[in-house]
């Protein structure tokens, strides 16, 4: 796409596989979002989605970020999502109660 | 028998020979008297003489002679005189010792001066001895050597005299390591005697002796004196004269420092005695029963206090002061039980009355036990003393009281200054003086004879009263009279001038406020909002106008001028021209126009000699400004986004009586949320500050203040850039915002439209200043919305539009309505993530609602200032 509406960019930093989304996620690029977190995610045994830079995330983002951690826990994986809580995506996930089963940080943990 | 008489044993020498030669001159005549009686036929014929018979060696023996005369024929004729003489010296000495001794004693006590007791002691022994001299000799002790000093010696007439004072080194070395050591010498001829050196055995003799004895007297390991026999002829000394001799020196010695204790005590006693009779103190002495053993005249003249009969004690008790005899019984008790003097500083009474200050001294004086025996007193007087101490311990309170004066006035008169009330300046007046001046301090309405009037105006005064806790502790004294006069004073100019300044504020700014517009009010299609700050009533009333009102067209007319000037002239011509441009603004062509019409205008109002002024016409249907300014600084406009431009056309020079008949004009227009704003130079003028640093501030505060409602953003604009104490001017802002029109937005039923959504609500959201909180809630509540009724659609298959609108209403709810035309029906597949959507929009919004109808499908969301429902 031209003018992508939201970015992942991989990373590999000490055995853990990182995820930056950035831009925003909704109904029309939630999907290939998804895809792409997945197969970014590949084999690491522990996967963090940095979705700090995140402008927008509507309940179909969120659907797909519950997803997406209810695959690798499947797997025996685990996933840290950062999202500070004064951000648009950490109040989000506070509101609807997410950050009670997920583990989400305020900021990359060292 | 014949060496007895020290005859030649040949017998030649005859009776008279040996008479005259040999018998000593004293027993001459006695012995020749015996003789002649004992050959009288008519006496008893016997001789019984004790007489002294020279000796060879020149001394004399004493001689018993005992003798019987023989007589032949008749009448009868002496023919021999038969005796024998013994040798009796032995028991002469023994008495003669005796005797000497007595009379020594005798002669020795009734002498008192130490110089008689010696002259008399070597008298005596010199002529008991037959001495040729006979010197008592006082030892000095300096640094190089032992010197001798004979003050009086005996000499037999035909010999010299040594009194004088003698190096003892001269001497001879070796016997004088003798006479220290305290063994006594005795020398029968120098000029034979071994342990004198050559020298000295030709020394000795030119001073006429041959023969000498010298006893020392060594006191406390000291060569203290000498006893010393003088012979000018060789001299076996006998032990007796010399044990003799060594008693009498020490007698001798004993006496001389028997004298000389009493010579010193007799002269102590004197000294005392006239020391205390001539010296400015008080000296007294007490005895341990309390009696008065002495008081020296002083005492009764100074105090007139009798002594005799008094106790010594209580004899202080009466002459001292009052107020010092508790401390004074205090100091002296503990004095006296631990038998330790007693010190102290206090004030007797005069015989004249008056009190002096002494210094007291009571020393007690001990046996050689420790015991106390007399208490000695002495008082000095040290009241001069006292009182320059007093007088210089005044001075420099003085001193400390003036410097801390003239801190406290030039605090009062800085903090007058400071004061834009009279009742600002007296409450700081009060709060100095009290505690800096007294303890107290107030100020009263109502005269006060204790207290001091101060002007608070021309024809007004309060009264100023102080007062200390304790008075005896901090008189109240002339120089503090002095003081809070100088204090009223200065203290009445300041707040008479203050009380001026004030009345006249006061009227200017009633004036101002009169003159002003009573309220500007906001129309539909255009918000207005002015702010005017004369602050606090520190600040000059000046003469800033501003004013928004409608033309006869429609459009809108502000203005904001600045009379140069303050106080009343100021606030009048800024109230003329004020109602002049009213008046003059609807038959004026354009802004640059009416300037120079009002210019015209402004040469007649009196005080307006000089003045700036800004003018805009907004037409709130075409959102265009057509503007000018005359020395104004520019209007500035802030857009829905925050960044700013300054309107710097349609400039010319300030109302300064020059018309200016072409005054230009500009046109500018104003985009939806944007804020149009005119000041005076109040709000971006500082001292000592460029203007550009003003104008940088006054759009950096802008730019932050943006997103706010015009009324906050006007209030706020004020606050930002400066405080009173930084504004030396009144200010004015006058705020104009076009409203930007009501959200509507339709959209295809595709997830891509989505995005184009969010984007326009944002621009929307600035233009009407919704907070970015508000707005971050309704992009999510929308966007859940927009994709339900895209998700409907993409089911059902029908190809709907979708409608978004958005709106404020009264009280600032921003309320957004989405529509579409089906109907939404839950996902089988997935209900919980359509619950989810709804839970998100009930959760963010104040209110959630939606319709369903055959129609389409409302959804109704609102979002007030204050934050969500949940």
């Amino acid at each position: 796409m031209s003018d992508p509406l939201a970015q992942v960019i991989a990373a590999e930093e000490r055995g853990r596989s990182v995820l930056r989304v950035s831009g925003e996620v909704d109904m029309s690029n939630v999907a290939a979002v998804g895809e792409q977190l997945r197969a970014a995610a590949g084999d690491a045994p522990s996967v963090l989605v940095d979705l700090t830079e995140l402008g927008f995330l509507d309940s179909q983002g969120l659907r797909m970020i519950q997803r997406f951690a209810d695959e690798l826990a499947g797997h025996g994986k685990k996933l840290i999502i950062v999202a500070p809580a004064s951000g648009v995506v950490g109040s989000l996930l506070a509101l609807t109660g997410m950050d009670k089963n997920l583990d989400i940080r305020q900021s990359p943990p060292q | 028998m014949l060496e007895l008489f020290n005859l030649p044993s040949d017998g030649t020498l005859s009776l008279s020979a040996a008479l005259t030669s040999m018998i000593h001159p004293d027993d001459r005549g006695r012995y020749a008297a015996a003789v002649a009686d004992a050959l009288d036929p008519a006496g008893n014929r016997e001789l019984r003489q004790d007489i002294r018979v020279l000796q060879a060696h020149g001394g004399y023996h004493w001689v018993a002679v005992t003798a019987r005369a023989n007589f032949e024929g008749d009448p009868p004729t002496p023919t021999r005189l038969v005796g024998v003489a013994a040798d009796v010296t032995g028991r002469y000495a023994a008495e003669a010792r005796r005797a000497f001794l007595f009379e020594l004693s005798d002669a020795l006590r009734s002498l008192t001066d130490p110089l008689e007791i010696k002259a008399h002691a070597v008298d005596l022994l010199g002529r008991h001895l037959m001495a040729s001299r006979a010197l008592y000799l006082d030892v000095v002790h300096e640094p190089d050597s032992d010197y001798y000093i004979a003050e009086r010696d005996f000499h037999q007439p035909a010999v010299a005299g040594s009194v004088g004072r003698y190096r003892a080194d001269d001497f001879g070395a070796t016997l004088f390591a003798e006479v220290r050591a305290g063994r006594t010498i005795t020398v029968t001829d120098v000029s034979t005697d071994p342990r004198l050196s050559e020298d000295e055995r030709l020394a000795y003799p030119a001073t006429g002796v041959r023969a000498f004895v010298t006893v020392p007297l060594v006191k406390d390991g000291s060569h203290a004196a000498s006893l010393t026999l003088h012979q000018t002829a060789p001299r076996t000394w006998e032990p007796a004269e010399i044990a003799l001799m060594e008693e009498v020196a020490e007698r001798t010695w004993t006496a001389v420092e028997r004298a000389r204790a009493e010579q010193e005590l007799r002269e102590s006693e004197l000294r005392f005695r006239e020391l205390v009779e001539v010296t400015a103190q008080l000296v007294w002495v007490g005895r341990l029963d309390g009696s008065v053993e002495f008081a020296n005249d002083n005492w009764l003249t100074s105090t007139g206090v009798e002594p005799a009969g008094n106790d010594h004690r209580s004899m202080l008790f009466i002459a001292a002061h009052p107020d010092d005899t508790d401390r004074l019984r205090a100091d002296w008790a503990a004095a006296e039980a631990h038998g330790a003097a007693f010190e102290g500083e206090l004030r007797l009474r005069q015989r004249t009355g008056e009190y002096r200050w002494f210094l007291v001294r009571i020393v007690p004086l001990h046996d050689g036990t420790g015991s106390v025996l007399k208490w000695f007193g002495v008082a000095t007087d040290i009241d001069d003393r006292r009182r320059a101490d007093d007088v210089l311990r005044e001075q420099e309170r003085r001193g400390q009281r003036s410097r801390a004066r003239m801190e406290l006035l030039a605090d009062v008169i800085g903090e007058l200054d400071r004061a834009s009330t009279v009742e600002d300046g007296l409450r700081s007046l009060v709060g100095l003086l009290a505690p800096g001046f007294a303890d107290r301090a107030a100020v009263t309405g109502t005269p006060d004879p204790a207290g001091i009037p101060i002007a608070t105006g021309r024809d007004s005064a309060v009264t100023l009263v102080v007062a200390f806790d304790d008075p005896a502790g901090r008189p109240y004294l002339d120089e503090d009279l002095a003081f809070l006069e100088d204090l009223a004073a200065r203290v009445g100019v300041a707040l008479t001038g203050i009380s001026i300044r004030q009345e006249e504020h006061r009227v200017a700014l009633q004036l101002q406020r009169a003159l002003l517009p009573r309220a500007i009010v906001s129309r539909p299609d255009a918000a207005v909002c002015a702010q005017y700050e004369a602050g606090s009533v520190a600040l000059e009333v000046g003469g800033d106008w501003y004013d928004a009102f409608t033309l006869p067209d429609g459009r809108i007319a502000v203005t904001v001028g600045d009379v140069v000037g303050h106080g009343l002239d100021a606030a009048i011509a800024m109230g003329s021209l004020r109602v002049g441009i009213r008046a003059l603004a609807p038959h004026s062509t354009g802004p640059g126009a009416l300037l120079s019409q009002f210019d015209r205008f402004a040469v007649d109002v009196d005080g307006a000699d000089f003045a700036t002024a800004c003018y805009a016409v907004y037409d709130p249907a075409t959102r265009q400004l057509c503007y000018a300014s005359a020395g104004h600084p520019p209007m500035l406009v802030v857009d829905a986004a925050g960044g700013t431009r300054w309107l710097t056309g349609g400039r010319s020079g300030p109302l300064n009586g020059n018309v200016d008949t072409d005054r230009p004009d500009a046109t500018d227009t104003l985009e939806a949320g944007a804020t149009l704003v005119l000041y005076s130079d109040g709000l971006i003028e500082r001292r000592r500050e460029p203007i550009t640093v003003g104008l940088d501030r006054l759009e950096q505060a802008a730019t932050g203040l943006h997103d706010l409602p015009i009324e906050d953003f006007c209030a706020r604009l004020i606050d930002a850039l400066g405080t009173d104490h930084q504004r030396t001017d009144d200010v004015v802002v006058l705020c104009l915002r076009p409203p930007s029109p009501r959200f509507r937005h339709e959209l295809a039923p595709d997830a891509h439209e989505l995005r184009r959504l969010r984007r326009s609500l944002t621009d929307w959201g600035a233009q009407r200043h919704v907070p970015a909180a508000t707005m971050s809630r309704l992009l999510l509540a929308v966007g859940e919305a927009a994709s339900n009724a895209i998700e409907h659609a993409y089911r059902d298959r029908s190809p709907a539009t979708i409608t978004v609108e958005a709106d404020h209403e009264d009280g600032g709810d921003v309320v957004v309505i989405v529509t579409d035309a089906g109907s939404w029906r839950p996902a089988p597949r997935e209900p919980g993530d359509r619950g989810r959507g709804t839970d998100i929009m009930r959760k963010v919004s104040a209110a959630y609602e939606r319709t369903t109808t055959p129609a389409g499908t409302t959804v109704k969301l609102r979002f007030s200032k204050i934050g969500p429902a949940a």
